[in-house]
């Protein structure tokens, strides 16, 4: 290269050779995780004599290139001169004058001195509340087409190259909230320039941007009349660029949203979110994100935070003073105590808080109060997933990393909606089906995105999983299809699991799933053709009564065909919360310490009261789900619930009312007023999490660190500071510093954080548990053993639990889940303008038969009646549901929450409710004013799709008339 | 039995900065220039001039950083150098004189009959023999080879 021998790996390519010792060498369109655009032309060299795209040119054995002769630098300017022509330099009103504006640097680097700008005749499209698109500005580059037809899969722009002046079009050319496009905001992330703008950082990220608009016309003007070079304006405009981190600051932190720990750079103005960027580096999620973690952080200035104690008075809540509240609250906490002893009392820490928050917490509830009665929500979603894995594999988390789900042959996921609860984690599977050619099955009652894409789509009988698996499990058996090498070698208990499938024949199977002999049949010779096979499962099969079970009968299937301890296979339930995880690997769990070491295990509770210096309760606790039947018994006198709407959370709303109303004392420690809190004795308001700093662990066990962003606001504290402030307010003596001081703590107590510190998680590093004292963690489990002390896997033989079924005047049966745009009861999602207005109710999906056999259509207001309440809600016909199964959003917290529907069945071994089995009446009420879906017409979901497409087509650019190849 | 209420009372007691506040506030001159300023800075603020002065004071290390990196190069560096000139010449120029047709080339204002006939071939090759016009002359057309070239260059 330029007369120097420059070594590269396989297959690298020429660019990213370049690149490694020339930082700046200009390109455009190229964005590593993208691939390669071949769009601008920015990157030319010249090599063997040839003119070539630097980016699509591997670097092989031999080959001589230039990056400096004449014509590799023309061609390089004449590449930047053509996109100039569809890009109005206007650097130092241009709200993405960052430093990072991949064709500003190319310009300076090149020496661009002046343009032809060719204005696009299409205006801004602003439609959508969350980005807006500036044709006039966009280079035509196809970065934001690349990240969403094959990066995150979602298909919805492409470039028209057919127009006299190509643009980017949404859909078949509607505007963006006339669209499909569900706002995960990768597009704007890739955007090397100002086409595609946050709508809150437009205007407000430069020191000039914000200036009234014919202002800022004025100074274009005014610049663009200076003839010459205009290299010294984009010289100020670095300058000014820099000065803008004067005002912004860039963080980063973790979502605050579900389980796959998307992590970015959260950029902050005062104690606004202006902008959230994932980075290449982010291991978890790459450049995607959700809508609800790139636009969803409007909760942070909510008028509805709490910012002050309050005290219970009378039919009031008064404000207090911390130090009032944490006295009344020690107070009512010792008396409580010393009356009644302290398994009356109850701790429930919060999913969302950092790991260092739950590890206090639970130290709290056994080392200050004396109580193992301590739980996290982990109890209503995925506690039966994890059982499943203890009985089988050993560890209660991922068998892998969320790559190795792009790297399965096979992906079968089973209830859940991964599409929209996991959306990044969606992504990475539809990719792999799209560009790689992998297979993907899902199980789920509803016909959603997923099911939709799905090679295989299996629509089971409510609860009947189990059936599905077992009779899979035992064809492959009788086939002789299992795994034998690794059975014999890695497994034990096969015979025993044999014997225990004899009941699953395919008639069987077919009798109860409702499935076809052919469907399963298939299915099972998916699996065991697939090299690699990946389960991923969520809460359509944990909230059952056999959620347990079924979870067993899934990794029961996956040892049976050899599907652990090679890359792409494994189990991986989907967690649900950002560090739901982590609430339980941290030790809040009536049963575990941090770490997963039983309390009734002989000598770790020595080992921890020596640690604490206090002698620790050797009986475990009773979990979350149980203390609502122990208020009601009078067993649990007081509560202290951290970040959980445990009103809304429960099954069975009318009983956990009434549970609530029956303690002694409660204390809730939250961010807003939630239904729960309307019942405390005390409330202490709590900091968010960009307000924080800490670790979570994701879903795939992977603990990464996050930095305290903004300042926490009012009168707020963290979880941390106040739970401290409480314990020493009942005598501890806690003198933790800092987040990292506990964490020291953590890996002192519990082997599988012994190798946990702060220096390792530094930035953007991260360290999957189980982590050894030398740092080295564990992306991938099982390749050598499992976590049993031979080292042997076990088949865990499985009981059908069967569920409860529709039948007499409860004819229909209710599912419920998330949507895309929502968290839990709204609390955070529901004030943020955008996502509220995209679903600013809840509904009821009704399939098209039953709508017919009931006289309903769009819109009709209904309600849907069960054994233990009756909520009100508007109806929605669509074939994503099917015969007699309705579809509820978990999202609702007045007359509309599902959980006045749902029962006291639950899970016989983790407890878990049995939510997806709520048999219920649907009735209508009365007609909507006309036919009309009860979400409005921005909704993604009333888009209509155009055909997808593998990259940008940039072949198209090329064959049109006014393009010619730079260089011959 | 805790029934679920929804009622806040704010019983906060005021403190002795919010009391001295007050005082201030209930002061109908102070009241009058405290909104003022207020509206002023909520103008100031909503335009980003704030900002902007925040980040003169803040940012103004790195933005020389910045432009102490632009003057690095040395073409920059020439960029720099040559705006100088261009001030120091333009400065020394009084073109409304020079292009007024009723101002003579000796400087003296006068009627038409005052004005210089045109440049004969003899003055022009005098003119030119003058080590400061052929100076002149020599940084005008090394500028206009400059821009053809680089007209070239992004043609």
């Amino acid at each position: 290269m330029d007369g120097v021998a420059r070594e590269a790996g396989p297959g690298e390519k020429l660019l990213d050779v370049i690149l490694r010792t020339e930082p700046g060498f200009p390109h455009v369109c190229y964005l590593a995780p993208l691939g390669t655009l071949e769009s601008c032309d920015t990157c030319l060299v010249e090599v063997d004599g040839r003119v070539v795209r630097s980016c699509a040119t591997v670097a092989s054995e031999g080959l001589t290139a230039s990056t400096a002769s004449a014509r590799a630098l023309n061609g390089r300017k004449e590449g930047l001169r053509r996109l100039a022509q569809n890009h109005h330099f206007r650097c130092s009103i241009c709200d993405n004058n960052n430093g990072t504006c991949a064709l500003h640097n190319a310009a300076r680097t090149l020496g661009l001195d002046r343009q032809q700008y060719r204005p696009k005749p299409y205006p801004i499209d602003d439609s959508s509340p969350f980005y807006r698109y500036d044709p006039s500005q966009c280079i035509l580059c196809g970065r934001c087409v690349e990240a969403c037809q094959d990066l995150v899969v979602n298909e919805v722009i492409h470039i028209d190259w057919a127009r006299e002046r190509p643009r980017v079009v949404w859909d078949s050319d509607v505007p963006v909230d006339r669209s499909t496009c569900v706002a995960c905001g990768t597009c704007v992330t890739v955007c090397p320039v100002d086409a595609l703008l946050e709508t809150k950082f437009v205007g407000r990220a430069g020191l000039f941007t914000g200036l009234p608009e014919p202002a800022k016309l004025a100074m274009v003007e005014a610049a663009s009349s200076v003839d010459g070079s205009f290299q010294p304006l984009l010289a100020l405009s670095d300058a000014e660029a820099e000065m803008r981190n004067a005002v912004i600051r860039k963080t980063k932190t973790v979502c605050t949203y579900c389980g796959v720990g998307c992590s970015f750079d959260v950029w902050t103005r005062d104690h606004t979110v202006l902008k959230v960027l994932p980075r290449e580096e982010s291991p978890a999620n790459g450049l995607a994100t959700c809508v609800k973690g790139k636009f969803g952080w409007e909760h942070l200035n909510s008028p509805e935070r709490l910012t002050n104690p309050l005290i219970r008075e009378g039919d009031h809540f008064r404000t207090a003073t911390w130090e009032e509240a944490l006295h009344l609250v020690a107070t009512r906490f010792r008396e409580i105590k010393a009356k009644w002893g302290a398994d009356t009392l109850f701790v429930i820490a919060s999913c969302t808080d950092t790991n260092e928050e739950v590890y206090l917490t639970q130290k709290f509830a056994r080392a200050v109060l004396g109580t193992n009665n301590v739980d996290n929500c982990s109890r209503y979603c995925q506690s039966p997933a994890t059982v499943g894995l203890w009985r089988t594999v050993g560890y209660g988390g991922d068998a892998g990393g969320i790559e190795d789900l792009g790297r399965a042959e096979l992906v079968v996921a089973m209830g859940s909606n991964t599409a929209e609860s996991h959306p990044v984690i969606a992504a990475r599977i539809k990719r792999a089906q799209k560009l790689s050619g992998h297979r993907l099955v899902v199980v789920d009652p509803r016909r959603h995105e997923m099911a939709r894409r799905a090679d295989q789509w299996l629509s089971p009988k409510s609860g009947t999983d189990l059936i599905l698996l077992n009779a899979a499990s035992r064809y492959i058996l009788d086939q002789g299809w299992e795994a034998r090498e690794f059975l014999s070698n890695r497994v034990a208990g096969l015979d025993k699991f044999r014997e225990s499938l004899a009941v699953y024949t395919l008639e069987y199977a077919v009798e109860k799933t409702g499935l076809a002999r052919e469907e399963i049949v298939r299915f099972a010779t998916l699996v065991h053709e697939a090299k690699s096979v990946s389960i991923c499962w969520a809460m359509g099969i944990t909230q059952h009564q056999d959620g347990s079970e079924t979870s067993t009968a899934i990794s029961n299937l996956l040892l049976l065909t050899g599907n652990y301890g090679r890359p792409g296979t494994g189990g991986y339930p989907l967690r649900g919360h950002a560090n739901v995880q982590g609430a339980s690997d941290f030790g809040a769990l009536p049963n575990y310490y941090p770490g997963y070491q039983k309390v009734d295990e002989p000598g770790v509770r020595e080992r921890l009261e020596k640690e604490w210096g206090v002698p620790l309760p050797p009986r475990p606790g009773i979990t979350s789900v149980d203390s609502v039947e122990a208020i009601l018994e009078g067993k649990i006198r007081a509560m202290y619930i951290v970040g959980e709407d445990k009103l809304l959370a429960d099954a069975h709303i009318a009983r956990t009312d009434s549970a609530l109303r029956k303690l002694d004392f409660l204390v809730v420690q939250e961010a807003f007023f939630t239904r729960t809190a309307q019942y405390a004795d005390v409330i202490l308001p709590t900091a968010l999490s960009l307000e924080k700093e800490g670790t979570f662990v994701n879903t795939e066990r992977r603990i990464q660190r996050l930095y305290r962003a903004l300042e926490p606001i009012g009168q707020t504290r963290t979880d941390l500071d106040i739970v401290i402030a409480l314990a020493n307010a009942l005598g501890a003596r806690w003198s933790y510093a800092s987040p990292s001081e506990v964490m020291e703590e953590v890996r002192r107590i519990a082997p599988i954080f012994a190798g946990v510190t702060y220096e390792r998680l530094e930035g953007y590093r991260s360290l999957q548990w189980p982590v050894a004292a030398d740092g080295t963690d564990a992306p991938f489990l099982y390749a050598d053993r499992f976590a049993f002390p031979d080292g042997k896997a076990r088949l865990y033989p499985t009981t059908w639990v069967p569920p409860l079924e529709p039948e007499g005047e409860f004819d229909v049966v209710v599912n419920n889940g998330r949507l895309l745009e929502h968290f839990h009861w709204r609390n955070l999602t529901g004030e943020t303008a955008g996502l509220e207005a995209r679903v600013p109710n809840m509904f009821v999906e009704v399939s098209p038969e039953l709508a017919l056999e009931k006289g309903i259509r769009d819109g009709d207001l209904v309600r849907v009646v069960s054994s233990t309440g009756a909520i009100r809600t508007r109806a929605w016909v669509t074939d994503r549901v099917r015969g007699r199964s309705l579809f509820i959003p978990e999202h609702g917290r007045d007359e509309d929450a599902i959980n006045h529907l749902t029962t006291d069945a639950r899970d016989s071994v983790a407890h878990t409710p049995a939510y997806k089995e709520v048999p219920a009446r649907l009735e209508k009420i009365s007609s909507g004013s006309e036919p009309e879906p009860p979400v409005p017409r921005s909704n993604f979901r009333r888009g209509t799709p155009d055909a997808p497409q593998k990259g940008i087509r940039v072949e198209q650019k090329w064959q049109r008339a006014d393009y010619h190849a730079i260089g011959g | 039995m805790s029934e679920p209420i929804t009622s806040v009372i704010d019983t906060r007691p005021d403190t002795a900065v919010l009391r001295e506040w007050k005082e201030i506030w209930d002061s109908p001159a102070h009241r009058e220039a405290l909104l003022r300023t207020l509206e002023l800075l909520k103008s100031l603020n909503e335009r980003g001039l704030l900002d902007a002065a925040r980040a003169t004071f803040e940012g103004s290390d790195a933005a020389a950083h910045s432009i102490e990196e632009f003057l690095r190069e040395s073409q920059n560096l020439r960029v720099a150098r040559n705006l100088r000139a261009l001030y120091t010449l333009l400065a020394s120029l009084d073109f409304e004189r020079i292009l007024s047709p009723k101002t003579s080339f000796t400087g003296t204002r006068g009627g038409e009959g005052s004005r210089r006939p045109p440049m004969g071939l003899i003055e022009l090759r005098r003119r030119l023999k003058d080590p400061v016009v052929a100076a002149g002359l020599e940084i005008v057309l090394e500028a206009l080879a400059q821009v053809g070239r680089s007209r070239k260059s992004f043609a």
